[in-house]
């Protein structure tokens, strides 16, 4: 098995990839996050944020006070289609557009 | 059912044991067509840790095989498919009789991936793979799904009545972790018990000091300021909660972010933090051998909790292992042998809930966290992200105030977690005394 070192470990993102994403000129959580994959797995960032803004921290690619974490969107937690839906139950008639 | 389960049945090897039982096992359940032993209190992953069962799934791209980490219902590589249901978190999930648990992309001892390490030894890039000829490409879509999907759909359409409850308790904690509970304590003895919501499940949560009015397994997934609502749901039955409450207290902890060194994404590396709080909550001891990896008073109080040696980042040149972790080498090339690995990272604040509630954030050297004063109350503000800044300064402020204790007000230590939970609750008791609850909005909790 190749020895590899995981920043994301649920899209399989490894330090390699960031390097190179690194060496491609950007130092930006957003930028990073489109070039790699990053963040964009089950869990959302919770394991690879801040190991990547510490990373760009430590090498000085960005100031702590610029550093931005990525737009935390709903869901943080698991949600099933079924407890979403039955927030609809009781609006069947919601004349909203 | 999976039909793959018969097959399975005759490859299984029984594993070295890693965690000792608090007592003997009175439960059986099935995982991937096999009997494992577990007891009352167990989850999914410590029964099958405790077995040395350390795989539950592969990686998406990589193919990889995978376990459970967090141990806190975070980091989504111990989904499996739970009696027919998919992506079931096994930390999260309570053992119970006959049960049958499967792995949704790996396949124990038959295990047709493994032609893929093979063919591909240096690991499948499903991004780039064929790409041309088109046709080709067209094929390789439906592969790839299979290969990188987390689980086929239940077998049957659920049998549960979804229902929806709104609630708008006086005091919203989130959180029923050291800092959750303590502050409800503290509240409830100043007449102001509040509502506590835990996504952990009532069997996961030990201990004696529960709060009074407690929704377990029932998750917070969402803030929406707008529509003035925080959202969260349980899943088994699938229950919407509706929750519109004057006072917010944020009490959901932090997350144990990854330590990049090589290989550490092996079955058996687990976080310190997550595992300490297995034994306790379960009252299984170690029976491994484990290596800490981390820096500072945290990850050694870590280490002496799991009584293993540590070791700093710095020093450790890889993890090794093929199937499962197996040792640390360290840089001068010397290997500690291990059965798990347990990384012990500075932790970072979960901040996510707050950001969405329009919290301005900031980064700690840690991680990020909302900025609070010195009582844990959480200052308005615009929206985190810039492109989302405009919106949410012409929108009307939202009808709470919001705080945070314990880890995501910076508290480390359990003194620094009980100090913030004191000054939050003096606070929070003044804030009640000044504007006391309106006539017409009551409690529906």
């Amino acid at each position: 098995m190749t020895a590899r070192t995981f920043v994301c470990r649920c899209e399989d993102v490894t330090l390699t990839e960031i390097e190179r994403a690194i060496a491609a000129g950007l130092s930006d959580v957003e930028e990073i996050k489109r070039y790699t994959g990053l963040g964009t797995g089950p869990c959302q960032g919770k394991e690879c944020l801040s190991a990547l803004g510490r990373l760009l921290v430590a090498r000085n690619l960005i100031a702590p006070a610029a550093l931005r974490p990525f737009t935390a969107r709903p869901p943080v937690e698991p949600v099933t289609f079924g407890a979403l839906a039955a927030g609809a139950t009781d609006h069947p008639e919601d004349p909203s557009p | 059912m999976s039909p793959r389960g018969a097959a399975c049945y005759r490859r299984r090897v029984p594993k070295a044991p890693l965690l000792a039982p608090p007592g003997p096992p009175t439960i059986s359940f099935y995982w991937d067509g096999a009997p494992v032993a577990a007891c009352p209190g167990d989850t999914v992953a410590s029964a099958l840790i405790a077995a040395g069962e350390l795989a539950t799934s592969r990686s998406a791209k990589y193919r990889r095989l995978r376990g459970p980490a967090c141990l806190h219902g975070g980091c989504g590589t111990c989904l499996v498919r739970v009696d027919g249901r998919p992506n079931q978190r096994a930390c999260l999930t309570p053992v119970r009789e006959d049960m049958r648990v499967e792995p949704q992309n790996t396949y124990g001892g038959l295990d047709p991936t493994a032609l893929v390490d093979q063919v591909f030894r240096r690991g499948i890039d499903h991004h780039h793979l064929v790409v041309y000829p088109r046709i080709a490409n067209q094929m390789m879509q439906g592969v790839a799904r299979e290969l990188a999907g987390f689980g086929e759909l239940p077998d049957a359409p659920p049998e549960d009545v979804p229902g929806v409850v709104d609630h708008a308790p006086e005091v919203l904690v989130i959180g029923a972790g050291r800092s959750g509970r303590a502050l409800a304590t503290s509240l409830a003895a100043a007449g102001h018990p509040p509502l506590v919501v835990e996504r952990r499940p009532a069997a996961a949560l030990a201990g004696s000091d529960l709060p009074a009015r407690l929704l377990a397994g029932v998750g917070v997934f969402a803030c929406y300021p707008q529509e003035r609502l925080w959202a969260a749901a349980s899943e088994q039955p699938p229950v919407l909660h509706r929750l519109r409450p004057r006072h917010v207290v944020l009490a959901v902890g932090a997350h144990e972010p990854t330590i990049p060194l090589a290989n550490n994404d092996l079955p058996g590396v687990v976080s310190a933090r997550g595992l300490a709080d297995m034994l306790e909550q379960t009252g299984r001891k170690l029976s491994a051998r484990v290596v800490v990896i981390g820096e500072g008073a945290r990850a050694e109080l870590l280490a002496s909790t799991l009584a293993a040696e540590r070791v700093p980042p710095a020093r450790v040149r890889k993890l090794i292992g093929a199937r499962r972790v197996k040792g640390v080498q360290l840089e001068d090339g010397k290997i500690l042998r291990c059965d798990l690995v347990a990384l012990a990272p500075d932790p970072a604040p979960a901040f996510e809930l707050a950001a969405q509630a329009g919290a301005p954030i900031h980064f700690t050297g840690a991680g990020f966290a909302p900025v609070v004063d010195a009582d844990g109350r959480i200052a308005a503000g615009p929206a985190a992200h810039p492109l989302e800044a405009e919106g949410a300064q012409t929108a009307p402020p939202p009808p709470w105030t919001l705080w945070a204790v314990g880890e995501l007000a910076g508290a480390t230590t359990p003194a620094e977690i009980r100090g913030t939970v004191d000054r939050c609750a003096a606070a929070l008791v003044r804030a009640l005394a000044e504007s006391p609850a309106p006539k017409d909005s009551h409690d529906r909790a």
